[in-house]
């Protein structure tokens, strides 16, 4: 799409324009349900938050300076809806590390398997990120996708450094043994 | 630095894009319509509010225009009945009404008024019961709900009307007679909340008048009444002069009320437990406790929570008269359940409950398991026991020597006969000095 074609559908929606906030639905929903989907369960509560997200973004579309990318600013709409939807669900969502996920070490090499799972598909990426506590998976997401540093990220979720860092060490050691897991599905 | 981990899901799914859902927008623009409404774009209100008043404009005028038609049809369809009438005889005049449940009526809710039939009624001196406005309404919802409901025939009669017209302006002055017949409920006994259905199922011109507690109202063939009672009390049978013909008594019984109490997070034999009890006398108790549907069956009751979080407990009682109802609370439960284990001891201390490590629970349930320290710095296994009362006393196991203190070690033990909704491993940290 043209730069200005989106800044003419972007000033028509600033004007509350329905067409043109349906262009815009239709033209970023795919990847901001990707985006969403990374931080729920499931793709039904997702797609709720992307809805919440939207309106926030023809809320402030007025706001937008066409200075950056567009598609950055709504992403990161996207990503503040998901973190407000984990708080809304949970009461202190982000602290806590309810599941240990037991390292045993006897059966495989870290070092083969991270090899193994660069021809995986995205579909089992995001399966495996989705399993993820909500503690775990906003930090996996805000610190590997969103590039995000562990200060920045204490900041957003309320916690200290240290939890940030020890909650993505734990996500990494989760997802290596969610991925054992359907991986020795996958080959039965 | 990233690793290949990192790099891997950075790669997969930065730019993923889930695939479009045609319903994705639909329902968003109702949330933005439904936003609107609040703080409001007043021109559209003004629309659609118009749009609104046209669409109710252009349909009653439609069903008015409509009525009219119905009103000659049913006319000439009573004129036709005349003419047969003398060779129907009484034969198949037997009425059946019947309870159903709730459920099954549920979904033709709003039939009520409809399925009764509003005739006016003139009688002549024969005592012969004639209809005058015959408006009525069969509509499909009500097919349904009855089999005998022959659904062809309004069409029919539709269908005949240029000959009946015809026959009716012949100056026919002969009038349809109607059987007036007493029904028979075949259960007469509901709980509160259950509907009674009479329902005509006699012959073409059997026809029950009947009256339920003020109201009087006529069932033409193939239709029905459904009420829903809230006391006991009696149907009449009435006929054209609105004298009794027939009485049946119908009871109502009252819904139970249960109610229950409940501990929860307390701990029995290493065990968390929520205990229920309900009082009361009742046919039967049954109980289900959270997403499992545990079912336990008698008036007290106990489950074992081991998430943290609210669960739901619900209680279903059928009382004598078989009546059900049921009663849901919820539960919250504080802590996951991690076999009670302390995360520090001392090996070194004086007090003796304090030396060596153990999950709690595991020396106070029945239950075989196999409990390892690891240190998680290079994975190794540092002590290994499946017996509750030889816990680990801070000793690596291959040296025999005392292990560094002020450091965090791994427990996991691994439950060989768990309970059925409790999970095989558990593990924590622990740390002695």
């Amino acid at each position: 799409m043209e730069h200005d074609q989106l800044k003419e559908i972007i000033q028509r929606c600033a004007k509350q324009d329905r067409a043109a906030q349906k262009e815009l639905f239709e033209l970023f929903f795919g990847k901001m349900l990707g985006v969403c989907m990374r931080y729920t369960k499931d793709r039904d509560r997702a797609q709720e938050v992307v809805q919440e997200g939207f309106i926030k973004v023809f809320d402030k579309l007025g706001e937008f300076d066409f200075e950056g990318s567009f598609e950055g600013w709504v992403r990161r709409i996207m990503v503040n809806a998901s973190i407000d939807a984990i708080r809304k669900r949970n009461r202190q969502p982000f602290s806590t590390d309810e599941e240990f996920v037991f390292n045993d070490s006897s059966s495989y090499q870290e070092h083969d398997f991270d090899e193994d799972i660069t021809k995986m598909k995205a579909e089992y990426a995001m399966e495996a990120i989705q399993e993820l506590s909500p503690a775990y998976q906003t930090v996996f997401n805000l610190y590997v996708i969103e590039n995000y540093s562990h200060k920045e990220i204490a900041q957003i979720l309320g916690v200290s450094e240290g939890t940030s860092k020890s909650n993505l060490a734990k996500a990494k050691q989760n997802l290596r043994v969610i991925l054992k897991k359907k991986f020795v599905k996958l080959d039965r | 630095m990233k690793d290949n981990l990192e790099k891997v899901f950075k790669d997969k799914l930065d730019q993923f894009e889930a695939p479009y859902d045609a319903s994705a927008w639909e329902s968003m623009n109702s949330r933005l319509d439904a936003k609107q409404g609040i703080g409001g774009n007043s021109l559209f209100k003004w629309i659609a509010g118009s749009a609104a008043i046209l669409a109710v404009v252009a349909v009653s005028t439609y069903f008015l225009m409509k009525e009219e038609v119905n009103n000659s049809n049913e006319q000439a369809k009573i004129a036709e009945q005349s003419e047969s009438l003398e060779n129907d005889s009484d034969a198949n005049s037997f009425v059946e009404t019947e309870t159903i449940e709730k459920k099954s009526i549920s979904n033709n809710t709003g039939t009520d008024e409809n399925s009764q039939v509003n005739i006016e009624t003139q009688e002549n001196d024969n005592g012969e019961f004639v209809e005058n406005t015959p408006n009525v309404v069969l509509p499909e919802a009500k097919e349904a709900s009855s089999e005998d409901f022959k659904s062809g025939e309004n069409h029919i009669s539709n269908a005949e009307t240029p000959e009946n017209v015809q026959s009716n302006n012949d100056g026919s002055s002969a009038k349809p007679k109607y059987n007036f017949i007493a029904g028979k409920l075949i259960n007469d006994k509901v709980c509160k909340g259950e509907s009674i259905v009479i329902r005509n199922s006699g012959g073409k011109n059997d026809i029950i008048k009947l009256q339920i507690e003020n109201d009087v109202f006529s069932l033409k063939k193939a239709n029905a009444h459904e009420f829903k009672p809230e006391h006991s009390g009696s149907i009449l049978y009435l006929d054209g002069k609105n004298n009794v013909i027939g009485k049946e008594e119908y009871i109502v019984f009252e819904v139970p009320n249960p109610d229950f109490n409940m501990k929860a997070n307390i701990f029995e034999d290493g065990l968390p437990i929520a205990k229920c009890e309900t009082y009361g006398d009742y046919e039967s108790v049954v109980w289900t406790f959270g997403k499992e549907n545990h079912e336990i069956k008698g008036r007290k009751a106990t489950h074992h929570f081991f998430k943290k979080g609210e669960h739901d407990v619900t209680l279903t009682v059928t009382d004598y008269n078989g009546c059900k109802n049921s009663k849901t609370k919820k539960v919250r439960i504080e802590d996951n359940y991690n076999l009670m284990a302390v995360d520090a001891f001392k090996p070194n201390g004086t007090d003796p409950r304090n030396k060596i490590f153990m999950p709690f629970a595991l020396t106070q349930r029945d239950v075989n398991f196999t409990l390892t320290i690891v240190d998680p710095r290079d994975n190794s296994v540092i002590f290994s026991t499946q017996d509750a009362t030889k816990g680990w006393d801070g000793i690596d196991q291959r040296t025999g020597s005392i292990t560094p203190s002020e450091t965090v070690y791994i427990w996991k033990a691994q439950l060989e006969n768990p309970l059925p909704n409790e999970r095989q491993v558990y593990a924590g940290t622990v740390v002695h000095n």
